[in-house]
This record gives C-alpha cells, structure tokens and sequence, in this order.
C-alpha cells in the first residue's frame, strides 16, 4: 500500500519538490519528444492539418486512466491517498471557454509553452509573460471574479458515476 | 530529402512516435499520482511567479490581497514551481537531443511578427486568467482530471475545444 505525499499532506516538503522537479523533467521531455514545442504544430489541432497532438493527449490520458484504475482496484493506493479534482461546473465552463480561446489565439498552453521556451520560441516567452500578467489580473480583480471560481461547486464527481457503472466497467470497455 | 547515415546530419530529429510519447506522458502521470498523489500541473507555476515578481514592486500590496496573499511570504516554495523548472529541463534535454532547439518567432510564411505578438500575448493573458477562475489549464485540468474522469475536468476539455474551434477561423491569418 503506497503512502503518497498528498495523503501524508507533505507536498510541502523537501522530498516532494525534488520529486516535484523529476516528475516535471519527465514531462517536459515527454511533452517535446511529441513535438508540443512548436506552436505552428499545436495550431495544426485547430485547422485540422496535424492531429498529432490529440493522438498523444488521448493516449496518455487512457495510459494513466487504466494504470490508476489498476492501482486502485488492486489495492496498491486507496483513494484517499490522492487528490481527485472536484467538479465546479461554473468556473470550469466559463474558465474552459476563455482558455480554449486563449489557447487558439496564442497556440500555446501553459505546459507546452514551457518546453517551446526551451526549444528557443520566442511566442513562448510572450505568451509566458502574458500568462503572468492574466494571473495577475485574476488577483486585482479577485473581488468580482473570484466567485468564479467556486461557482458551481458539486464536489468530487466522476464520468463513471455520471453514466450509472462501475468505475471498473467502465475501463474496461475500452 | 534522403541523409547518408554516415554523415551526422544537422537537421533536427523526428519527433518520437505519438502513441509511444502518449504513453511516456501517461506514465510519468500515472507517476505522479502515485508518488505525490497528485496529477502534473504547470499554470499555477506561472501564477506564482506573477505573484513573485509583482510582490518585488509592491511587497504590501501582494501581502494584503485575497488571492495572492494566501500564497505567504514565499509563493515560489511550491511544488508546482519545482514541477515547471523540471519541465523547462527536460523540454531542454529532448530539444537539445533531437536537436530541435531553434531560436525564432513561429509563425505563418507571410504573416507579420507584430501580427505573431499581439496574438501570443493576448492568447496568453486570457489562458492565464482563465487557468486561475478553473484553478487549472491543459495539464492541470484537461490532462490529469481527465485520467481521473473527474466530470468537471471533462467539461473543461470540451469548452476549452468547442471555444477554440469556434475562434479558429477568426485568428488563421498568423499562421498563413
């Protein structure tokens, strides 16, 4: 049975930022081997010319899915050794709405943003210092937008439920 | 074009295999959840940063603010913040080695670099108001809420694509 750090509330700790800085390595390498450092390349997604991109997000989505649902089913965590994103449909279709439009325009995204700045693109950069910049924005205006941010709450809810099976079921229909 | 193996060619690399690199993403995500207990993150890094930088200019100000003053005295001590300096490194390691790290404003053949930078700026002040109201972006949100079929996560992959597609069309010109 794993004892993960968020279950032993330590993601503070010194451990759990070096590992913190491994797992991004991993991920900064994964995300440039399947070629998200090229904006050009993301932007194919949205003029249909290069679907790369979601054969990789899909994939690893499926990856990780199953390989949680095994641990998880085999008794190698339980799942109160992680932290399941709750579900606030306000600030997720309203964020999803200004993110999608954010993404189109800039065709970067936080993450592949950070390893297109380390294959040298400069819209990285820009799009990195814009990113900030919006947080900040966030922050200033906090007293109107804030409630954003919680509106809809309906705590930890997932697809499987949502369609009436077995979170098991579902996986395996794949 | 066709490289006589003998000869290191200086061009760069292909990219890795889609379904191989998916799954590399998966596994280091499946890591994640494993070990920290948590999924992989990268626009609260950002946030943090902004948080630093204006705190540098106005140190009172950032302390006494709702959203960033939680943060405390020291935003930057994070493991988020740690997982965005590995992911600039191994973005670094994977370019460096398909040797794919060009220094340049991407854009379309004949579109302008002032067309380029206003579009990168503005993409990326919205994603990064955005990424704050959804308390998350592709990583965060998209990608580990995903694998989680946390049912809001999904919700936001889905008006995140319906948004950009509806907004395509409208912003081709950077890249033609």
């Amino acid at each position: 049975m794993i004892t993960t750090f968020f279950g032993q509330d330590g993601l503070g700790s010194s451990t759990a930022l070096v590992l913190s800085l491994l797992l991004g390595f991993g991920f900064g390498f994964a995300l440039e081997q399947a070629g998200f450092g090229s904006s050009r390349r993301l932007a194919g997604i949205f003029y249909f010319r290069d679907m790369t991109v979601l054969r990789v997000m899909f994939t690893a989505m499926v990856t990780a899915m199953l390989g949680l649902q095994l641990a998880l089913a085999l008794g190698v965590v339980s799942a109160e050794q992680i932290y399941f994103l709750p579900t606030i449909y306000g600030a997720q279709i309203v964020g999803g709405l200004l993110f999608g439009v954010g993404f189109v325009l800039s065709s970067w995204c936080p993450g592949t943003a950070a390893v297109g700045l380390a294959s040298g693109r400069l819209d990285a950069l820009i799009f990195l210092g814009g990113a900030a910049l919006g947080s900040i924005l966030f922050n200033e205006f906090y007293g109107i937008v804030g409630p954003l941010a919680t509106w809809g709450d309906s705590g930890v809810k997932f697809l499987w439920a949502a369609l009436g099976v077995s979170a098991r079921s579902f996986c395996l229909d794949f | 074009m066709k490289s006589n193996p003998n000869i290191p060619s200086a061009g760069p690399k292909p990219y890795m295999n889609p379904y191989l690199a998916g799954v590399l993403l998966g596994l280091v995500l499946l890591a994640s959840f494993l070990s920290l207990g948590v999924g992989l993150g990268a626009s609260a890094s950002i946030a943090r940063a902004g948080a630093f930088v204006q705190s540098c200019v106005m140190p009172q100000h950032v302390a006494d603010s709702a959203y960033f003053g939680a943060w405390g005295k020291d935003p930057l001590r994070y493991y988020l913040v740690f997982m965005f300096v590995g992911t600039l490194l191994g973005g670094l390691v994977s370019a460096i080695g398909g040797r794919r790290v060009q220094p340049q404003l991407e854009r379309g053949p004949t579109a302008s670099r002032g067309r380029r930078i206003v579009m990168a700026l503005a993409g990326g002040v919205l994603a990064g108001f955005a990424s704050r109201v959804a308390s998350g972006c592709t990583s965060g949100q998209a990608l580990t809420g995903g694998a989680m079929l946390a049912t809001g996560s999904l919700v936001f992959l889905g008006a995140m694509f319906v948004s950009g597609y509806a907004m395509a069309w409208f912003v081709r010109r950077q890249w033609q």
